[in-house]
């Protein structure tokens, strides 16, 4: 397991979130399993494929649900049944449970209401909030027309609304269309950079957590992997071999011609003899040297992919299985 | 990285109040069921048949003034006000539409998560929602009874006011005690399943499972008549207007039976909540 500490952006000793050994089983179902973490201010993307236990931890972190086992801080207080904590924390579930027939701003109204909030500074909290995510046009209509994406900003929304110090955001660009994930992205980092809110934001796409911070905690079966800057993780990845597997004619010369490529681990034929897999140790150095062997060789590819681009074969890479 | 707000003013509101919270869940359970044709069609149609027609007949039929015997007691060809039958069945049918979802949509679609990931506690959850059914229960359990006693009060030719007003008194009683039970009934119904059809046939049959085991086992004993409810609530509306009990009822097991229609619902209802928000 890898472990890289994280720098403090803010100069305090005292991290935001603090986990040790937290555990929670659902039946014979683990969610977390010693679960070990500490985050600090800023945005921390909390990376892992589904059911790694990332809505767990957020669970747990809110006061929703409580740990079997260990122990979890959050601003230094337990999270646990703690509603002067609940105040100052902010969550943005990855569920959809907006009603369809209320408006936007009755959404968000009855969000603020539940803080304790009313009159003109709720309206004017509102307008605020909507204005950061994007929403300001949109905030009179009933939830039931809004595309995902203004779904999500407005559950976003929903959850800075109270001026939360600390936020919760479960796969918040899950379900968007590209153009709406780049503006929820924007949104995301100018939480942090703009307005002041630490972020803890969960994702089981590596790239998309890239593009908001460089701090990542990867989590596994309820385990923390690795957790540091993504450079780092990023090296660490690329220390396993990769598998790709080519499609076409001619596969046989290819297979020869690749076993020169210095990067080359193996390469065997699967079901047919069309078809190889190809164990490189570094992506760049063999496919900067490619191009040179099919050409020479004039072997046509009609496919090419990489059997590990999904982040659970990342994961199996980390934990060694 | 330095932080640095640019154009952003903090909210420093009050963000401690809990009344302000309940009322935010009353306010969204009212405005939500109000906009729904179909109870506001229930609604009126209840109106029409249990109330407005017994307002109109009793107003413009000469009376000397608003009597207990008005209201409860069963009279040769048709029954008191609230007693004649329609007053509980539309208020337990209405009490079943308008409860069916309160929590069973929460339980089905996870919003508890909205309420609970808030500073909200399990009682302030309960009481909004509770406060939330109640009030628009009572805009057919509790106004129109006062409303017809006003009305009757008002075109009374006696100018014996003091007994009028005590009958008022007694139907704020019964407004307030009938607009509760059904509440705490259909919100505990709601509570038992995630389907909202299913509160909703439930809490309207199992009066009638109960009334039908009633009668059947009140041949045997008439003391089984008060696990009927429609009983249970007639008897307790007599007591509530001075009347007394039938003498083939044992008071010690009405009042079992009226503290256990009273107490079990709310019990239930926070003990599952209670289960659910507080995660296992």
């Amino acid at each position: 397991m890898m472990d890289i500490k994280q720098e403090k952006d803010r100069g305090d000793n005292v991290p935001l979130i603090e986990a040790n050994d937290l555990s929670k089983w659902y039946g014979e179902v683990i969610g977390l399993n010693s679960f070990n973490v500490e985050i600090s201010s800023g945005i921390t993307g909390i990376v892992g494929p589904n059911g790694a236990g990332k809505s767990t931890f957020f669970k747990i972190a809110i006061g929703l649900i409580k740990p079997n086992s260990g122990a979890l801080k959050v601003m230094g207080e337990d999270p646990w049944l703690n509603l002067k904590l609940a105040a100052r924390v902010g969550f943005c579930p990855d569920y959809d449970n907006l009603s369809n027939d209320s408006t936007g701003e009755r959404f968000l109204k009855l969000i603020g209401g539940l803080h304790g909030m009313s009159g003109n500074s709720l309206t004017k909290r509102v307008e605020e909030v909507t204005e950061i995510v994007g929403l300001e046009n949109e905030i009179h209509r009933n939830i039931g027309g809004y595309s995902m994406g203004m779904r999500q900003k407005i559950k976003l929304a929903g959850s800075i609304l109270p001026n939360s110090d600390l936020l919760f955001l479960d796969e918040p660009l899950s379900g968007t269309d590209p153009k709406s994930r780049k503006s929820l992205i924007e949104v995301i980092k100018s939480l942090y950079e703009e307005q002041g809110h630490d972020v803890v934001v969960s994702s089981h796409v590596l790239p998309e957590i890239e593009k908001m911070t460089s701090r990542v905690v990867l989590i596994y079966k309820g385990r923390r992997i690795a957790s540091g800057e993504i450079s780092e993780i990023r090296e660490l990845i690329d220390k396993y071999p990769h598998q790709i597997i080519i499609e076409g004619s001619e596969m046989s010369e290819l297979a020869k011609g690749l076993l020169d490529i210095e990067s080359t681990i193996s390469v065997g034929f699967e079901d047919d003899r069309n078809r190889i897999k190809v164990e490189v140790s570094n992506l760049d150095d063999f496919f900067g040297a490619l191009p040179e062997v099919v050409v020479n060789k004039n072997i046509e590819i009609e496919s090419m992919y990489s059997v590990d681009e999904g982040l659970e074969a990342v994961f199996k890479y980390l934990v060694e299985e | 990285m330095s932080v640095e707000r640019i154009e952003y003013t903090s909210w420093e509101g009050q963000k401690s109040s809990r009344l302000r919270r309940i009322y935010a869940i009353v306010k969204k359970i009212f405005r939500d069921k109000l906009s729904s044709k179909g109870i506001l069609l229930l609604l009126i149609i209840g109106m029409m048949i249990t109330h407005v027609l017994p307002i109109i007949g009793n107003s413009v039929v000469p009376h000397e003034a608003l009597t207990s015997e008005m209201m409860v007691k069963t009279i040769p060809g048709g029954g008191g006000y609230l007693t004649s039958g329609l007053f509980i069945l539309f208020s337990l049918l209405f009490a079943s539409v308008v409860c069916s979802d309160l929590i069973s949509r929460d339980l089905q679609d996870n919003s508890f998560v909205l309420y609970f990931s808030r500073p909200i506690r399990t009682e302030d959850y309960l009481l909004g929602k509770l406060g939330g059914a109640f009030t628009v229960m009572s805009l057919f359990c509790f106004l129109p009874p006062i409303a017809f006693s006003l009305a009757v009060i008002a075109t009374q030719t006696g100018g014996d006011y003091i007994v009028s007003l005590r009958v008022l008194g007694d139907t704020l009683i019964v407004g307030i005690f009938t607009t509760f039970i059904l509440t705490s009934f259909g919100v505990m119904i709601s509570c038992l399943t995630k389907k909202t059809s299913y509160a909703g046939v439930g809490a309207f049959a199992s009066f009638f499972v109960l009334s039908v085991v009633g009668g059947v086992f009140s041949g045997f004993d008439p003391n089984w008549q008060v696990i009927d409810p429609f009983n249970l609530l007639n008897y307790s509306y007599d007591l509530i207007y001075g009347f007394d009990l039938p003498s083939e009822v044992s008071p010690i097991l009405f009042s079992f039976a009226l503290l256990s229609i009273l107490a079990i619902p709310t019990t239930v209802l926070y003990y599952r909540v209670y289960r659910r928000s507080a995660g296992k």
